[in-house]
């Protein structure tokens, strides 16, 4: 049996056209999708267009949103995932993730010199990953989805789910290794 | 919770218990308690490269980002404008005298127009006499001119 929607009442009113709860929505969803979108595309500007693209679906589809059929977060990550999909695919950023995986995950010393700034070095190695684990990691760790809802999400078992974030994990660590600030920070 | 288990835990969800899976996270807590050097190496391994993820926090939406989008929305509907204002009690007298007038006059028409001459044909139609009627020129205006 499904959870009631948390969002069922607010999508009622969106779809009502109430202004408040049109504000309300933005409010609550757009920091989420947002982050969702530049994590999975690594740009900003292409991330705002995901956003406003997702958003106009859901103004267009609030009106005839039934709950039950599925959490209305669970649908908005979905359209969100496509989007970026859709985007990756004309970036010509979307490869297969046996080939991607197969490149060697570390910096070579000479680009490790060059890149100063640790956290465009995490998010140079999120934006590495392929893109299915990049989706897990970026659903289970930053949205901070179960895994239940996670691999409902991605059409996965969850042991399929478990596999994909190792590797994304390892690939990861390999990425971010001997990146010395990571370490000392952590070991604080 | 074996051991193995627990790698696999840390190596999917990493090093923070809060994000192991509900059902196992007590079970798994306690191994991690009573775990040797190797386990907790791996944990404390996870446990950096949770850290790095988090340095990777997300910007907030820009005001013209959120504008727009509000933008974007349907307009909020409004009660439909009446096309006739509300009647009025103190002119329904008038309202009434004049719609009667206005009934007599049209029945007065349409007894002269339907009215047969005295000895004339009943069958006769106003187009078959010669009487034009309004649609005519619409039909001349249309291109019908060969018939």
């Amino acid at each position: 049996m499904k959870q009631d929607d948390p969002d069922a009442e607010l999508i009622e009113r969106v779809g009502r056209r109430d202004p408040g709860a049109i504000r309300q929505l933005v409010g609550k969803k757009l920091p989420k999708l947002l982050a969702l979108a530049a994590r999975m595309l690594g740009d900003r500007h292409e991330a705002n267009d995901v956003a406003q693209e997702v958003f106009i679906r859901i103004w267009k589809h609030a009106a005839q949103w039934r709950p039950g059929a599925a959490q209305f977060d669970t649908w908005v990550h979905r359209v969100t995932l496509n989007l970026c999909y859709d985007r990756l695919r004309q970036m010509g950023k979307l490869s297969d993730d046996e080939a991607a995986e197969a490149i060697d995950p570390a910096p070579r010393p000479d680009q490790r010199l060059e890149q100063r700034d640790l956290k465009a070095e995490v998010a140079a190695a999120l934006a590495g990953l392929p893109n299915r684990q990049r989706e897990a990691i970026v659903l289970q760790y930053y949205e901070q989805l179960s895994n239940g809802a996670t691999a409902e999400l991605m059409g996965i078992s969850v042991e399929a789910l478990e596999s994909l974030l190792s590797r994304a994990r390892r690939n990861l660590r390999g990425k971010l290794a001997g990146v010395a600030s990571i370490h000392d920070k952590e070991d604080v | 919770m074996t051991p193995q288990r627990f790698r696999t835990l840390i190596d999917a969800y990493g090093a923070d218990p809060a994000r192991w899976p509900e059902a196992e996270r007590a079970l798994a807590q306690a191994l991690l308690d009573r775990a040797d050097d190797e386990t907790r190496a791996a944990w404390a391994a996870q446990r950096q490269l949770d850290a790095a993820l988090s340095m990777l926090d997300a910007e907030a939406p820009d005001a013209a980002l959120t504008r727009r989008i509000i933008a974007c929305a349907p307009a909020p509907t409004r009660p439909p404008r009446r096309a006739w204002p509300p009647p009025r009690w103190w002119m329904a007298g008038g309202e009434f005298i004049g719609a009667g007038i206005a009934g007599l006059a049209a029945g007065a028409l349409a007894t002269a127009l339907t009215a047969q001459p005295a000895g004339g044909d009943n069958g006769a139609s106003l187009e078959a006499d010669g009487v034009g009627t309004v649609f005519n020129n619409d039909a001349d205006r249309m291109g019908n001119h060969g018939e």
